[in-house]
C-alpha cells in the first residue's frame, strides 16, 4: 500500500511529462490520477488510524541495512493535506486555462516529493524526496513566464539550494555522528544524546528548514516570491511547500529531542520575532498578496513556538496549525485574480480562519497554540500569541478590504476553479464547526511522535 | 586527516561563498554549484576513508564505508541537475532583462512593484 502510494504519482508524472499539459484529456487524466493517489492516502490514513502502523524495507533487507518506508499518524497528515493542496490548485489552473504544457507533470512530481517525504525513515532519502519537491517547485515557480516570474524563479531557486545544502551537510554529519541514516536508529544512538555533537547538526538542520518555512532571518525571499508569481504557484509554495519545513522540524526535533531540550528557548525567541515582525509587516503592506506573504512569516512563527515549547501538546498544535495554515492560505491565494460570485465569500471564510474567528478552523488551530503555551504557564508567551492574533484580524481585515475592490483585470473564474475554491472553504468551515476529526489527528500525531 | 579534510571543505565553501556575494549573476551560479561541490566533499569526508575500495572480491581486511560513497554518488547527481535548472532560469532572466547584473535586476524589481500597486493586480 505504501508502495502503491508512491509509485502511482511518479508513474503518473512520468506519463504526464510525455503529454501536451495544454489538451483537456491531459489535465483529466492528471487531476484523475492525482485523485486517486488521494483516495489512496485516504485509505492509508484509515489503516493507521485503526492503531497499526505501515512499514516496509526496500528489497526485503533487515531493517539498519536497507532503505525503510514508514507510515505514522504525523506523515500522512502531512501528506494528505499537501496532496489536497496540490490537487485544488491544479483543477483551479485547468479550468482557468494552463498556459504551459509541463504543469500537470510538475504539480504530479511535486506530490511525489511530498508523499515521500512524509513517507521515508531513512534521513538520505528525506533529502532525495525533498529535491524531488523542491525542483518541481523551483520550475514551477516559473511558469506563465514573464520577466517577474523568471526572477522570482531564480531567487527561490538559489535561496533553497542554499538551504538543501545545509540540510545535506547536516544529514551527513548525523551520519558520521550516530553511525546510521535511520531515524529511528538515530535517535536510538548513544551519540544522539550528546549535545556537543548534535547541536551545530542542529543548527543546520533549523536553517534549512527556516528557509523553507520563511522564518523571520531567513524570510528575504518570501514576499518577494509570492508576489511576482502566479497565484496557483504561491498556493502550492505556501500550502504543500511550506509543509517540508514544519513536517522536517517536527520529526528532526523528535529526532534529536537533546538538541530541542537545550535549544527550545531559541526557537521560542525566533518564533516569537517573526509572529511580530511577520504581522506587523503584514499590516503596512498595500497589496493583497504581500499582505498574505507577511502573514505567512508569522504562521511560521506560531508552528515554531509550538514546536519550541518542546512538550506532546505544543507538538499536537504544532500539527493542527501547520495543517489548517496551509488549507488558508492555498485557498486564499487560488481567489487571487478570479472575480465571480462566490469567491467573495470563500476569501471571507479564508480571512476568517487566517484571523482566528471562530466559526473556522483557523480558530482551533491558534486555541491549541494558546493552551499549549498557557500549559507552559509563560506570560509572555501568551502575549506574545494574543498580540499576534489581533494584528492578524487587523491585516487580514485590511485583506478582505482590498480584495473587495475588484479589477478589471481580473478573470472571471471557471466552473473548476469554483469547485477547487470552495471545496477548500468548505473544508475549512466544516473542520471549525466540527473540530474533533482535526484535533484527535494532531493529538494522534504527536504520540507518533513521542512513542515511535 | 581531519586537518586535511577540514581545511580542503573550507577552502571549496569560503571559495563558493566569495562567488555567491558577488555582483555577477553568473560568478553567482558559479558559486552555487561549488557550494554543492563543497558540501558533496564533507559528505565524502564523514566516512571512514581509510582501507580498500568496498569492491567485492575484497583484498584486505579494512575496506573504506561505502554508503557515504553512495550518498556523494546521489547527491553529485542531484546538485548537477538544479544548477542546471539554475542555469537555464538565468538564461532566460538574461534574455528577458537584457543584463546578468544583480543591483539591475534590483532596480527593474523595485520599478515593477511600485507598478503593481498603480494598477492594484490583486
Amino acid at each position: 500500500m505504501i508502495v502503491a502510494a508512491l509509485a502511482l504519482p511518479l508513474g503518473l508524472a512520468i506519463a504526464l511529462s510525455v503529454f501536451d499539459g495544454r489538451r483537456r484529456g491531459t489535465q483529466i487524466l492528471a487531476l484523475a490520477g492525482l485523485s486517486a493517489t488521494l483516495l489512496l492516502l485516504v485509505a492509508i490514513a484509515r489503516v493507521i488510524h485503526t492503531g497499526t502502523l505501515l512499514e516496509t524495507v526496500a528489497g526485503g533487507w533487515p531493517i539498519g541495512i536497507g532503505i525503510r518506508l514508514r507510515v505514522d499518524a504525523l506523515g500522512i497528515v502531512f501528506a494528505l493535506v499537501s496532496v489536497s493542496v496540490l490537487l485544488a490548485a491544479l483543477l483551479r489552473e485547468c479550468s482557468s486555462g494552463i498556459g504551459w504544457r509541463a504543469v500537470p507533470a510538475f504539480v504530479t512530481f511535486i506530490a511525489f516529493g511530498m508523499i515521500g517525504l512524509c513517507f521515508t525513515a531513512d534521513a538520505f532519502n528525506f533529502y532525495v524526496f525533498f529535491e524531488v519537491a523542491m525542483t518541481g517547485s523551483i520550475a514551477l515557480a516559473a511558469y506563465s513566464g514573464a520577466r517577474r516570474e523568471y526572477r522570482a524563479a531564480l531567487v527561490f531557486a538559489v535561496v533553497n539550494m542554499l538551504g538543501s545544502a545545509m540540510f545535506l551537510a547536516a544529514v551527513a554529519g548525523l551520519y558520521h555522528v550516530t553511525g546510521t541514516l535511520d531515524m529511528r536508529l538515530m535517535s536510538e544512538a548513544p551519540a544522539a544524546s550528546d549535545r556537543g555533537a548534535v547541536l551545530p547538526l542542529s543548527a543546520a538542520l533549523l536553517v534549512a528548514f527556516s528557509v523553507k518555512l520563511g522564518l523571520f532571518p531567513f524570510h528575504a525571499w518570501v514576499p518577494a516570491v509570492y508576489r511576482d508569481t502566479s497565484p496557483m504557484v504561491a498556493a502550492v509554495l505556501s500550502g504543500a511547500i511550506v509543509n517540508i519545513g514544519s513536517y522536517g522540524l517536527l520529526r528532526f526535533a523528535s529526532t534529536l529531542p537533546a538538541a530541542l531540550d537545550s535549544g527550545g528557548g531559541l526557537l521560542l525567541v525566533l518564533g516569537s520575532l517573526s509572529v511580530i515582525y511577520g504581522s506587523i509587516l503584514a499590516l503596512s503592506q498595500p497589496v493583497v498578496v504581500e499582505i498574505l506573504a507577511y502573514s505567512s512569516i508569522a504562521q511560521a512563527g506560531y508552528i515554531l513556538l509550538a514546536i519550541g515549547l518542546g512538550s506532546p501538546v505544543g507538538a499536537a498544535a504544532a500539527v493542527v496549525y501547520a495543517a489548517v495554515n496551509s488549507i488558508t492560505k492555498a485557498l486564499l491565494f487560488l481567489t487571487g485574480g478570479l472575480s465571480g460570485r462566490g469567491l467573495g465569500w470563500a476569501f471571507l471564510v479564508g480571512a476568517l480562519s487566517a484571523a482566528g474567528v471562530p466559526p473556522a478552523a483557523g480558530f482551533f488551530g491558534k486555541a491549541s497554540i494558546m493552551r499549549a503555551a498557557a500549559l507552559d504557564a509563560s506570560a509572555m508567551l501568551l502575549a506574545v500569541v494574543f498580540a499576534g492574533s489581533l494584528l492578524s484580524l487587523g491585516y487580514m481585515a485590511s485583506a478582505y478590504r482590498r480584495r473587495m475592490l475588484e479589477s478589471p483585470h481580473w478573470q472571471s473564474a471557471g466552473l473548476g476553479a469554483r469547485v477547487a475554491v470552495a471545496a477548500l472553504a468548505l473544508l475549512i468551515a466544516g473542520a471549525g464547526l466540527w473540530p474533533d476529526p482535526l484535533l484527535r489527528a494532531g493529538e494522534a500525531a504527536a504520540a507518533a511522535l513521542v512513542t515511535r | 586527516m581531519t586537518i586535511f579534510a577540514a581545511v580542503m571543505v573550507s577552502i571549496v565553501f569560503g571559495c563558493s561563498i566569495h562567488l555567491l556575494l558577488g555582483r555577477d549573476l553568473v560568478r553567482m551560479t558559479l558559486g552555487v554549484s561549488m557550494l554543492s561541490s563543497a558540501i558533496n566533499l564533507f559528505v565524502m569526508f564523514c566516512g571512514l576513508m581509510r582501507g580498500s575500495p568496498p569492491i567485492h572480491p575484497l583484498e584486505s581486511g579494512q575496506v573504506s564505508d561505502p554508503v557515504v560513497q553512495a550518498l556523494t554518488l546521489t547527491s553529485v547527481v542531484i546538485s548537477g541537475g538544479v544548477s542546471l535548472l539554475i542555469l537555464g532560469l538565468l538564461y532566460r532572466v538574461a534574455m528577458a532583462e537584457r543584463t546578468l547584473d544583480a543591483r539591475c535586476l534590483e532596480r527593474a524589481e523595485i520599478k515593477d512593484e511600485s507598478a503593481l500597486e498603480r494598477e492594484a493586480r490583486w
